[in-house]
Parts: C-alpha cells; sequence; structure tokens
C-alpha cells in the first residue's frame, strides 16, 4: 500500500522564489510556509542567488523543483546534471526533488520548454525505467508534475490523467499537482478537468501548483503572470477534497508584481483548502 | 536504444525540428504535422505546434536580452532580436542551463561577420563582439565564485614602504579584459540607465570584478594593466614595475589602489628580501 504523500509532509502554503522578492524576503522574512526553487538557477550558482537561497534556507523549508531533467526524452540521462542536482540537493536538503512529464530536448539539443509526450505503452515504459534511474541515482523519491499541453500526439492510446497513474505506480514516485495546468490542458484539448483529477491516484499527490494564465480564446497559454481565475480555483476545491489537502504553491513568474501581492494569493489558497476541508468535514 | 523507443525518438526528432527551424522549412521525415499532432476544435495541427515554435524563440531571446543590455541597447530592440536568433539558429542550446545560452554568441558575430573575407574590415563589428563577450563575463562573474565572507588585502594591510620583491593573489572572480573599443564604459552606463552614445574605437584595458556581490566594472591604463596582468602571472612588484616601464613606488601605489577596489586575496612579502637582477627599477 502506498504511504500517503510517499511519507512527505504537508508544508503549506508557499510562494515560487522569484530573483524580484529577494530584497523584500531577505529584510521582511515575511510568514511564508515554505519556498519553491527552480533548481536550475541555483544548481551552479555560487553568486548572490545561491548566497540568498542559503540564508532562506535556513530560515524556511525548501522544495527544488526542476525544469531540465527531460525524463521523457529519448536522449541518454544526464548523468551530469544529476550528479550536480544529488549534490546540490544534499547542500541545500529540499523537503523533495521535483520535475516535470516531458521533455526538454533530443539530439543534443535542449528547447529549454516543456514539451509533452505521447500517452503510449512506449513512452510509459521508457519514462518508468528512467524515473527508477533517477530516484536511484538522487537516494531520494522523484516528484512530477504535469505541464499544460498544446499538442496532442495521434499515436497517443491512453489518457493523460491514465498516463500519470500508472506511472507513479509503476515507477513508485509522486505527483506534482498542476491544477492550473490540468484546466488549461483541457480546455486545450477539450476534455472534463475533473475526470482528470477524480481518476488521479491521490494518495501519491505530494503537492498542487496554483498558477495564472491566458485565455486566447482559441486556447489557454500557461503565462504565470497573473492571479488564479475563479476556473482553477474551483478545480482547486475538488483537488483538496480529493488530496485532503497538501502542499500547495503559487507559482507567478511574468509581471512580477510585490511580494505582499503573491503572499496574498497564497493566503487565498490557504484560506480556500481551510473552507474546503472544513465543509467537507460539517 | 530499445527497439521500443525507436517510434518515441522518431516523434521527438521531428517535434524538435518543427519547434526549432524556421516556420517554413521542411521537416524531415517529411510527415505533415497532421500525421503526427492531433488538430483540437479550434487549432490546426501546424497551429499548435506553432505555439511551441514560438515560445521556443520567445523564451531564449528574452534570456539574452536580460544578460545582453548592452548589445541590446546598441543594436535596438528589433535588430538585437534578429541578431539573436541568428545566433540561436546556428548554436542551439546544448546545456541543461541557461546560463550558458551564451557561451558561444561572441565567437558566432566574429565568424560571421560581413566583412569576414573583406581585405579592409570595419570596426563596428569589433564593438559588437567586444560587447558581447563583456557582457557574458559579467554573467560569469555575478554567479562565480567570489570572495565575500573571506578576508581580502584592504590598503591598511599593506607596509607603507614598497616592496619590490613581493608577490600578490588577486580574488579569484577578478577577470583582466582588453578590448578594441570602450565597452566597459559603455556597458556601465546602459546598466546605470543612460543613453550612451555609442563610441568611437579606442582600445580598452578592463577589469571585472565582484565586490560584496555586486559586480564592478574598471578601466585601467594599459600600463596599469600590464603591471596588474605581471601580477596576476605571479610575478613580483618589481617585474611588474619592469613590465610597465614604472617605478617600484609607482607599482606600489596601484597595488594600494587595487587593495582599495578588493583586487587582492593576499599579499606575500618574503621576509628576506631577494637579490634584485641589473636593469630593475628602483624609486
Amino acid at each position: 500500500m502506498t504511504r500517503h504523500r510517499l511519507g512527505l509532509p504537508n508544508l503549506g502554503f508557499g510562494i515560487g522564489l522569484r530573483s524580484a522578492h529577494y530584497s523584500y524576503i531577505e529584510s521582511q522574512r515575511p510568514p511564508v510556509d515554505w519556498f519553491e526553487i527552480i533548481s536550475e538557477n541555483f544548481m551552479d550558482s555560487h553568486g548572490r542567488p545561491r548566497h540568498v537561497l542559503d540564508q532562506i534556507a535556513g530560515s524556511y523549508p525548501i522544495v527544488a523543483h526542476g525544469v531540465s531533467m527531460s525524463i521523457g526524452s529519448t536522449d541518454p540521462l544526464d548523468r551530469d546534471y544529476l550528479v550536480r542536482l544529488k549534490r546540490f540537493a544534499g547542500e541545500i536538503e529540499p523537503v523533495w526533488v521535483s520535475d516535470h512529464v516531458c521533455w526538454t530536448g533530443v539530439a543534443g539539443v535542449n528547447t529549454h520548454d516543456l514539451v509533452p509526450i505521447p500517452f503510449t505503452e512506449e513512452s510509459l515504459t521508457h519514462v518508468v525505467r528512467r524515473i527508477r534511474i533517477v530516484q536511484d541515482i538522487l537516494e531520494r523519491p522523484l516528484v512530477l508534475e504535469n505541464p499544460t499541453s498544446y499538442v496532442t500526439y495521434v499515436a497517443s492510446t491512453m489518457t493523460e490523467w491514465e498516463f500519470l497513474a500508472r506511472m507513479a505506480d509503476a515507477a513508485d514516485c509522486g505527483l506534482l499537482l498542476d491544477v492550473a495546468n490540468v484546466h488549461a490542458t483541457a480546455v486545450n484539448h477539450d476534455f472534463d478537468a475533473r475526470e482528470y483529477l477524480l481518476a488521479l491516484p491521490h494518495e501519491r499527490i505530494v503537492q498542487i501548483h496554483l498558477a495564472g494564465h491566458d485565455d486566447l480564446g482559441t486556447h489557454i497559454i500557461d503565462t504565470h503572470d497573473r492571479g488564479v481565475s475563479d476556473e482553477v480555483w474551483e478545480l482547486y476545491r475538488l483537488a483538496v477534497q480529493l488530496t485532503g489537502g497538501v502542499s500547495t504553491l503559487i507559482e507567478w513568474d511574468d509581471r512580477l508584481p510585490p511580494f505582499p501581492q503573491v503572499h496574498a494569493e497564497a493566503l487565498k489558497a490557504r484560506n480556500f483548502a481551510a473552507a474546503t476541508l472544513a465543509g467537507s468535514h460539517a | 536504444m530499445p527497439d521500443t523507443v525507436r517510434d518515441l525518438d522518431a516523434t521527438q526528432r521531428w517535434m524538435l525540428a518543427a519547434i526549432t527551424n524556421e516556420p517554413d522549412a521542411t521537416v524531415e521525415p517529411c510527415d505533415g504535422p497532421g500525421d503526427v499532432i492531433g488538430e483540437s476544435g479550434s487549432l490546426s495541427a501546424a497551429q499548435r505546434i506553432d505555439i511551441y515554435r514560438r515560445g521556443y524563440r520567445a523564451r531564449l531571446v528574452d534570456c539574452l536580452r536580460k544578460t545582453h543590455p548592452g548589445l541590446r541597447h546598441a543594436l535596438g530592440p528589433e535588430v538585437f532580436d534578429a541578431f539573436a536568433l541568428d545566433y540561436l539558429a546556428a548554436h542551439p542550446s546544448r546545456s541543461y542551463t541557461l546560463g550558458r545560452l551564451d557561451e558561444q554568441w561572441s565567437l558566432h558575430l566574429d565568424a560571421t561577420r560581413p566583412d569576414r573575407d573583406a581585405p579592409q574590415r570595419e570596426r563596428w563589428p569589433d564593438f559588437l563582439v567586444d560587447l558581447v563577450q563583456l557582457e557574458g563575463v559579467f554573467q560569469d562573474v555575478y554567479d562565480g565564485p567570489g570572495v565575500e565572507g573571506q578576508s581580502i588585502v584592504e590598503p591598511a594591510d599593506l607596509p607603507s614602504e614598497p616592496s619590490a620583491a613581493a608577490t600578490v593573489r588577486l580574488v579569484e572572480c577578478l577577470r583582466l579584459l582588453h578590448f578594441r573599443f570602450p565597452v566597459a564604459r559603455y556597458l556601465g552606463a546602459v546598466r546605470a540607465g543612460e543613453e550612451p552614445p555609442l563610441p568611437m574605437p579606442a582600445e580598452s584595458f578592463v577589469v571585472v570584478n565582484r565586490r560584496e556581490w555586486v559586480v564592478t566594472l574598471t578601466e585601467l591604463r594599459s600600463i596599469d594593466h600590464a603591471a596588474l596582468v605581471e601580477l596576476a602571472d605571479g610575478g613580483r612588484i618589481a617585474d611588474a614595475a619592469r613590465t610597465a616601464g614604472t617605478s617600484v613606488a609607482q607599482v606600489w601605489k596601484l597595488v594600494r589602489d587595487w587593495a582599495a577596489l578588493g583586487f587582492l586575496q593576499a599579499i606575500d612579502q618574503p621576509t628576506r628580501v631577494a637579490p634584485l637582477t641589473t636593469g630593475e627599477v628602483f624609486p
């Protein structure tokens, strides 16, 4: 039987650490439950970014979220990257390490984008094998996020949620459920986001992401440049019901407002979750 | 590669080509987008791939904009973006980190300068190459190892009397550079929010350093630069004086100035002064 959230804690309501907020966080020490960092922005740094992270890691729980593992690529796993990530994790002791169910490049080229994989038996076998290797190298569980998708592959033979559920079980890894990405992908590919959430193995969901998006009418772009939409808050309510509440993080990358505004969004998530759980238990 | 992964590999290579190529480029193998990618109710397969293609360019060009404000100021936004796309097409990222995205850019600019094979070269490409090189070093120093939290040599640590036999060790984040244009002055002005005019050609000798996490650009006179290069190579104060064609006292004064700028990690003064060779310049 799977241990709930792989035995990982519920950290509460966190915020993605961004350089524009360094000074505020250093001077104000805001009452944030935890911070998520982009691993690649810090793992090779010997400058101010790493100095700030070291200070913050002394005061707040940290989760290391990567964007370059390329777990779905057919290129060999980047051992140098994994060794550096392992060393970095050993230094800052993140509560967990996460990345995305995607490929970022092939033939040695990195697009630095989170490109979806075809949902086939072939992909599933390939990804599961690589997750197990990564977990062995890192000597810690890997938590993987559903990226926003703008394409579907003709070759796919299963749904994204079926793929994620089977992947997580077969690889014994955790899931980072990006509720905003589920909403965007559901609109882009015309499926029911609620069906997606209901089908996931909820005990494996370690963390939730919330973020803003841009609805262009024909499709939704995952922009992370504004507050969370009403549709995503509603999906979050369902995700909280299904998981019983897990670590939740606000992602805000572009058109970044002052820290208190991002923090207010995290506090809104806290209130949403509390109200949902209170309603569930009533 | 296992047989089971071959189709997945072919799909990824096809997608990579579709994402990184120009919109009207032929993508091999010559499957149409609809053979690989499904349509949505509102977008064709080609339109859906185009979201990734545009996102790829936007993301990487934006990264180069952030690390190369000087070049962007010099070229203007539109020409900068065209230069950036030309570079990315020739040198797509092969690293897990965007921190290395620009590492071939100055070489690329030099290799693709329009007067490359002309008998007489224009000067302006030199400016662009120099500027990109400086901006790359700026980033390296910003995020590289530094000496914050370590003791470094302060002017008060130096004896008042010049020591011809002394050697110094420079801080590890310090870089000594030589350019064909005054690019440090230009970049410093851009980073300060000014609108500097394009400079005329003029040799410049630059020290890039970092103090308390802030990168500094210091322009030196050529003879001072020569003296500092000699010291960086392990030479004694007397050697630096000879290289620069100046006196030990003058170099000692420079060393004091450089200590104030945080250039010196350590100074080693032999307790017993070594005999000096003929021809060394004394104060």
